[in-house]
């Protein structure tokens, strides 16, 4: 069991991330599709906090002793998660870039050739 | 010819562009890796049957080319490495450094049954259907172990031709002694990995 003053401090918690997600999203400064993970998280803990018993079964379910530290447990599986999306964010946008300097690199390559003919047809 | 400047900060732009070279100028740095698949891409555009890789620090001689070349043009081969290892002359590099490429060539057998001692040769001829391939997918890195492999696995047929190589004349190796440990547990990762990636397919 956590204690009341626990729950309602979490609630409250939970409701000022979520608060401050919805309007970063309002303020188009985060785009939806890389904050559904951060809203799921939201979502995730705000039913453990609003439902303790939840959390009591789920502590009983793995075998952790104290609802507390399961608690600990969801919010560091989340974490992971996040880093886990932003490891594959990165790398997609690595990819990215290379392929735009490269592409760059042979457009540049192609404007020279162009610029030297039309040197040479110049009467 | 076509020389990829990868962001070098001497004078070899202003050289490049004085004597009238075709070359790509890379205006972020992306390392070997992306240069050389840079230059793959160009070759594709260009519609090239045949691509040379060439290192531009006067380890490797221009007289081998045609040597390089050969296997390919008798369609015997679609990937063709120049080796330092098949007849030992020229520089040989270190001894550690020769038993890292010894483990490399070994794993690589392992993954995809293909036979090459100088894995590390950045001295290298490819067919029209590895620019395509290479042009698509190459590795970024340390890319010339991994390359092999992914050629291993696509089916290449790969053949290692003997040439003598120089030590560098210009600029350093991009490894250095205490990374070369990190180099070799990168590069056997990135390879184990590489196999578990790309599905393998029969020998054309």
């Amino acid at each position: 069991m956590i204690s009341h003053r626990l729950q309602i401090f979490a609630i409250l918690a939970v409701l000022a991330f979520l608060a401050v997600l919805i309007i970063l999203l309002r303020k188009n400064r985060l785009s939806l599709k890389y904050s559904l993970l951060w809203l799921f998280s939201g979502i995730v803990l705000l039913i453990l906090s609003l439902f303790p018993g939840l959390l009591d079964s789920f502590s009983r379910l793995i075998g952790v002793y104290s609802s507390v530290n399961a608690l600990f447990a969801v919010l560091i599986g989340c974490i992971i998660l996040l880093m886990i999306s932003f490891t594959a964010i990165v790398s997609k946008e690595k990819k990215e870039i290379v392929r735009l300097v490269q592409e760059m690199s042979l457009l540049e390559n192609r404007l020279r050739e162009l610029e030297e003919k039309a040197e040479e047809d110049r009467p | 010819m076509l020389v990829v400047n990868d962001c070098s900060e001497d004078r070899t732009r202003e050289i490049l562009e004085e004597s009238g070279t075709d070359h790509l100028n890379l205006s972020v740095n992306l390392g070997i890796g992306g240069g050389v698949q840079a230059g793959y891409r160009y070759a594709r555009e260009k519609g090239y049957d045949i691509a040379i890789q060439f290192d531009g620090d006067g380890q490797h001689e221009a007289c081998y080319l045609p040597a390089l070349v050969a296997p390919l043009e008798a369609g015997e081969a679609d990937v063709v490495i120049g080796s330092r290892f098949v007849e030992k002359e020229g520089f040989q590099s270190s001894g550690a450094r020769r038993a890292g490429i010894h483990l490399l060539s070994w794993l690589i057998h392992c993954l995809c049954g293909v036979q090459v001692r100088d894995v590390t040769s950045g001295m290298r001829a490819v067919n029209r259907r590895f620019i395509g391939l290479y042009a698509e997918h190459y590795a970024q890195d340390y890319p010339e172990p991994e390359a092999l492999l992914y050629a291993g696995l696509r089916g290449g047929r790969i053949r290692e031709v003997p040439v003598r190589m120089r030590e560098r004349a210009h600029g350093k190796s991009s490894i250095s002694a205490i990374r070369s440990v990190y180099y070799m547990v990168k590069v056997s990762l990135a390879l184990l990995l590489g196999r578990i990636a790309t599905r393998k397919e029969a020998a054309s």
